[in-house]
């Protein structure tokens, strides 16, 4: 008790249809709800909280899982022992929260995790004391970020930097994954690094009564070599404060393509892709990451210590980390640099 | 000769059998047929089953439920309190505010600076301002929010060096402060010094030292704070409360409720962990007493993790200058220390611990000068207050990380360094006079050392990979008693009638730490009867005698005395009764195994129950009562009180681990943690202390802070606030060092406290030996070891 849930209505459909008919009926006003481990604390600190919430627990059709899919249902732990998927994907899954949480917690759940922050998940007693924030009921930021426009930095409490904190977001971008959805207007698919975009309050682009069904891979997630590195303050529990996904395909020692995911550093997952063919759309001024500024050549070179070295130092530079979530933002900086560095040595010296 | 043992030896064998409490024939100790079994605790079987009942599972008839406003200000006049809105919501049955309790109170007769809520000002972000009562929980959360109060700000305190400034009397956070600094925030400054110190300093052969800062810790129990307060038909408070020391807050409760004592039964109902963080009589007491007695109806106040966090009492944050001084042959010469620890809003346990961060150095090694400048400080944070190891823990890793930097700088083993200096047995230390009895000091670091194979390890591991140690000492018990009166600390009752149940009443507080159990071994161990005969009843004032409660880790010395006593008083009785049934004399006998047996003519016995009823003929129930006084103790100078315990434990730990020189995360691999107890009552438990004592410590040296935001605290969850999880949990193992106390209850001693300090010092030392840097800032977190590692990186290149 005492940490009290607001009163809504809970519906728990049975079928996906009858949970797109739902979430169209109360568009306005409600939330979806699968494992409910981020949503219910957030509820429970009167975070946003709508009238109605939707179960998609009993939705039988969200909760397969193959090589090539993953349902929105499917759970944390069904993931982690999956042995079809990716390692890497497995592996990302495993080290998410705790061994309790992870088997409520669902692949849908993580993708669309809400964004955390300091001045976000605190009670309605601490917000009150300091002064609501941009993402809940407030009109400031607390964090006043430095933000980039046109080439200057500039304070502005206005844009919410809350931190994008999913494990799996990440490590699915760097395997180029596509998320498909469906809402009273019909299906949708689109990648999932083009899906996320925009600052720490609207943070993708979820279109009115939309339900994420599945998430794809292509078929070359399958046949190039991956991996996941996550930072944490302890070895279980704790949202990563830098993540590191990579998909890295060598033509002998040469690099063919290379892609590094970023977690936990800005308001969305970052990627770099060194092959510069998905360049991310997100309106520039949002995000303090710009992964394409000054980014070295690697394609077609050979993948020596040199341009590992070169890659992690760029994938530092760039990073951006407020000080919104635990360890101090130099730190995790200079971590996510390190941990690339780490995660690609790996690659290239174990063979998948 | 200490005797060495523990979870590195032995295995645990005993189980839990459908709730019966069973040592499955476990052995005792030689001589004794109770005393040293491997016990699984009283309560255990509840706990594990959630069976036991705690406060917030209580339910009565006509219950309301209570939410506190707490104080949004950190330090400012309270200009209005407008409570009406509150009062008009339908199911709203009482508001109260500062105005319905003017009396102040607080755990120390020193330092009663608490209100029962905030009147005037307020002076901490979380201080109670006013509280509701209501049909539900969800009318009384929605009903807080409908007071209005109106603040003025005022300047806040929020660095312990800005309390020692001199302000303003509008600016003193209490009226009362230090009498000699009148216009600062100093709570209480203590200033000793013993022995030729600016002479050992100048004499050195080699001088260390360090300056050392320390965040603020919390308790982090599991059970939040949750009491349940019945103003009741017979007009008497009964105050359910899983309380430490009932004692105390039954005497604040009179007081703040302006009641005889008589009138009040205090109910200690199960701890779900204490660690000192339930050892102070509460605001919330008062609070939901006062509730119940406006509404005449029982009323329910369960806190959330951040109320928790905010009603605090944890770890000083500490900052702190030391040096020490050593002669030629590494014999300590001097300590000099500086300290400032931050108290917070309250006074709390904290005269007491500005006295331990300074005196409590005056172990485990021989000090032959000693200096020492101590402030506690009022700030505008979170109360401190007393947590385990209280007042020692701090200082015990600057002085270990002291002698470890004196070790390089003499060329010697940092264990052959402190082997150099510890206290003997049997001794009082030079100034304080206090007394050392038994001491396994030596025993414990040897066979640490032996069984880590610290010889082939120190100096040698590869880099990143490295080991250290830490020592330290603790109180048995204060000798002293809070309240000073001639009272003895413990009382012990027992009852048998002829049921053959043994009823032992006593008021220590089980708090997870099985004094329980260590009652009901003290008295089975001396009548000879079977554990499952003995029935401990602990929980309420009206039954039990006076104990002065689970705190100071003086349970087992003294309340374990009073038991033994008291179960002596029993003995003869029932000697005298096999007296009569067999016509041998009744000094004959021995008891064990349930029988009472003719020591000449062994064949010559009783059973316990015949013994029993023999006794019981013509006066009914046996009675008894026990009791505990620690004798005239230390010296005479101002303050001299501070520190004296009948015994004092000792222990000697070693962490193994790696350090990555990237991350600068650290892994502790294996700690061999040896403790000294005196005789181990109940190794399982005891091995449950150290075990225990090892991961919360590790959580203070790697991972747990309070951070703030200003004045707020911005980590009051446990997501946020860090307690080390079991996969940051090493291999621990638990070496009983057993020294026979003479004093002790069958030379027992504590060791529920003393275990923590050293391996916050073992894991500093095994970062230097691992990576060659020295941490001076605790909890060692990641960023703080990289810096220093890349500060180190950076004066070597320097250097070249």
């Amino acid at each position: 008790m005492t940490m009290l849930l607001p009163k809504f209505e809970l519906h728990q459909p049975a079928t996906l249809d009858e949970a797109v008919a739902l979430a169209a009926l109360h568009v306005d006003d409600c939330d979806l709800l699968s494992g409910g481990t981020d949503l219910l604390p957030n509820y429970k600190c009167g975070l946003n909280a709508h009238r109605n919430v939707i179960s998609l627990q009993h939705i039988a059709e969200l909760k397969h899982i193959d090589a090539h899919s993953i349902g929105a249902g499917v759970t944390l732990v069904d993931i982690e022992r999956n042995a079809d998927v990716p390692r890497s994907i497995a592996n990302c899954a495993a080290h998410i929260a705790s061994p309790l949480l992870r088997e409520s917690g669902t692949l849908g759940g993580n993708l669309m995790l809400d964004n955390r922050c300091h001045f976000f998940n605190q009670s309605y007693f601490w917000r009150r004391s300091l002064g609501y924030c941009l993402k809940a009921n407030g009109d400031r930021c607390h964090v006043v970020p430095q933000i980039n426009e046109g080439g200057k930095s500039v304070l502005n409490d206005k844009v919410c930097v809350a931190t994008h904190s999913s494990d799996l977001a990440p490590m699915l971008i760097a395997l180029g994954a596509e998320a498909t959805f469906v809402s009273s207007a019909g299906k949708r698919t689109i990648k999932l690094n083009d899906f996320y975009w925009g600052d720490g309050i609207e943070r993708y682009e979820r279109k009115p009564g939309e339900i994420l069904v599945q998430v794809t891979l292509p078929k070359w997630a399958h046949e190039v070599r991956s991996g996941w590195k996550k930072l944490a303050p302890r070895q279980s529990i704790d949202f990563s404060v830098v993540g590191v996904g990579a998909a890295l395909d060598l033509d002998g020692d040469k690099v063919k393509a290379l892609r590094v995911a970023l977690g936990a550093v800005d308001t969305t997952p970052v990627l770099f892709d060194f092959s510069q063919h998905e360049k991310r759309k997100a309106p520039g001024h949002y995000l303090l990451v710009d992964p394409y500024k000054n980014m070295p050549e690697v394609i077609g070179k050979k993948l020596d210590d040199a341009l590992i070295e070169t890659v992690a130092k760029h994938v530092q530079t760039q990073a951006q980390p407020k000080l919104n979530v635990p360890m101090a933002p130099d730190y995790r900086r200079k971590m996510c640099g390190v941990l690339t560095r780490r995660l690609l040595t790996e690659l290239r010296d174990n063979n998948r | 000769m200490p005797t060495i043992s523990g979870s590195g030896e032995t295995k645990n064998e005993h189980q839990l059998n459908k709730g019966v409490w069973t040592d499955n024939g476990a052995p005792a100790a030689a001589g004794f047929s109770v005393i040293g079994k491997r016990v699984p605790l009283k309560d255990a079987y509840r706990k594990v089953t959630g069976e036991g009942v705690y406060a917030d599972d209580m339910k009565f008839p006509g219950m309301l439920y209570s939410r506190i406003l707490h104080a949004e200000k950190a330090h400012a006049k309270i200009k209005r309190i407008d409570t009406s809105k509150a009062e008009a919501l339908p199911g709203v049955r009482a508001v109260v505010t500062g105005n319905d309790a003017a009396n102040r109170f607080g755990v120390l007769p020193v330092s009663q600076d608490e209100l029962s809520m905030a009147r005037e000002k307020v002076i901490y972000n979380g201080e109670p301002v006013a509280a509701v009562a209501a049909d539900t929980e969800e009318i009384a959360a929605e009903a807080i929010w409908l007071i209005d109060v109106e603040y003025e700000p005022l300047e806040e305190f929020l660095k312990p060096r800005d309390s020692l400034k001199d302000v303003s009397p509008e600016l003193q956070i209490h009226d009362k402060v230090e009498k000699k600094h009148p216009n600062t925030n100093i709570h209480k400054a203590v200033d000793q010094e013993f022995g030729d110190v600016e002479g050992a300093f100048k004499q050195a052969e080699a001088i260390v030292s360090a300056e050392f800062k320390f965040d603020g810790i919390s308790h982090g129990f599991t059970e939040p704070h949750a009491i349940v307060a019945h103003w009741d038909a017979d007009d008497r408070l009964q105050l359910y409360t899983p309380q430490q020391v009932p004692h105390y807050t039954h005497r604040a409760l009179a007081k703040v409720l302006e009641l005889p004592m008589h009138r009040i039964q205090v109910i200690r109902t199960m701890v779900g962990g204490g660690f000192g963080g339930k050892s102070d009589p509460f605001q919330h007491e008062m609070i939901a007493s006062l509730l119940s007695m406006k509404t005449r109806r029982p009323v329910k106040l369960t806190m959330d993790r951040e109320e928790t966090f905010l009603t605090g009492r944890g770890r000083h944050p500490t900052e702190g200058k030391l040096a020490m001084a050593f002669d030629k042959e590494g014999k300590l010469t001097a300590l000099d220390s500086d300290i400032i620890i931050d108290g917070g809003a309250y006074g709390s346990f904290g005269v007491v611990s500005a006295y331990y961060n300074g005196v409590l150095s005056n172990g485990p090694y021989w000090m032959p000068a000693f200096r020492y400048h101590g402030k506690r400080v009022y700030s505008n944070r979170i109360p401190s207050g007393a947590m385990r190891g209280h007042g020692s823990v701090n200082p015990r890793f600057c002085t270990e990380t002291l002698m470890d930097m004196a070790a390089v700088k003499l060329g010697l083993d940092p264990c052959e360094l402190r082997l150099r200096n510890f206290l003997p047995s049997n001794t009082l230390t030079p100034y304080h006079k206090f007394r050392i009895t038994s001491n396994g000091i030596r025993e414990g670091l040897a066979e640490a050392m032996r069984r880590s194979e610290w010889k082939k390890k120190w100096g040698k591991l590869p880099y990143g990979h490295g080991i250290g140690v830490g020592c330290a000492w603790y109180i048995s018990g204060s000798a002293l008693p809070i309240h000073w009166n001639k009272l003895p600390q413990s009382t012990v009752h027992i009852k048998i009638d002829m049921d053959g149940g043994v009823t032992v009443h006593s008021l220590a507080a089980e708090i997870g730490q099985g004094s329980d159990t260590m009652l009901a071994q003290c008295v089975a161990e001396v009548i000879g009867c079977s554990l499952e005969r003995v029935h401990v009843k602990s929980t309420t004032t009206d039954t039990a005698p006076i104990d002065l409660g689970s705190y100071s880790s003086r349970v087992t010395f003294m309340a374990g005395n009073a038991a033994r006593k008291a179960a002596e008083s029993i003995r003869a009785q029932l000697a005298a009764a096999a007296s009569r049934l067999t016509g041998q004399p009744a000094q004959y006998f021995d008891f064990a195994g349930e029988e009472v047996i003719c020591r000449s003519k062994p064949d010559v016995r009783v059973t316990f129950m015949e013994a029993l009823h023999g006794a019981q003929a013509d006066i009914g129930a046996l009675i008894a009562s026990g009791s505990y006084q620690a004798p005239p103790l230390g010296t005479t100078f101002k303050g001299s009180n501070a520190g004296l315990s009948p015994s004092y434990s000792f222990s000697a730990f070693i962490c193994e681990l790696k350090v990555d020189p990237d991350t600068g995360f650290v892994q502790p691999l294996k700690i061999w943690a040896a403790h000294d107890c005196g005789r181990a009552l109940n190794p399982l438990a005891v091995e449950g202390q150290i075990e225990g004592s090892v991961h919360m410590g590790l959580g203070q040296a790697l991972t747990e802070q309070l951070r703030y935001r200003g004045a707020q605290l911005l980590n009051g969850n446990f997501l946020d606030y860090k307690i080390p999880t079991p996969f940051d949990t090493p291999e621990i193992e638990a070496i009983i060092v057993e020294s026979a106390d003479p004093e002790g209850p069958f030379g027992a001693k504590e060791c529920g406290e003393g275990a923590l300090a050293p391996i916050i010092p073992a894991v500093g030392n095994a970062i230097y030996d691992a990576v060659g840097v020295r941490m001076f800032e605790v909890p060692m977190t990641p960023d703080r070891v990289l810096r220093a590692i890349d500060a180190k990186k950076r004066a070597e290149t320097k250097g070249e």
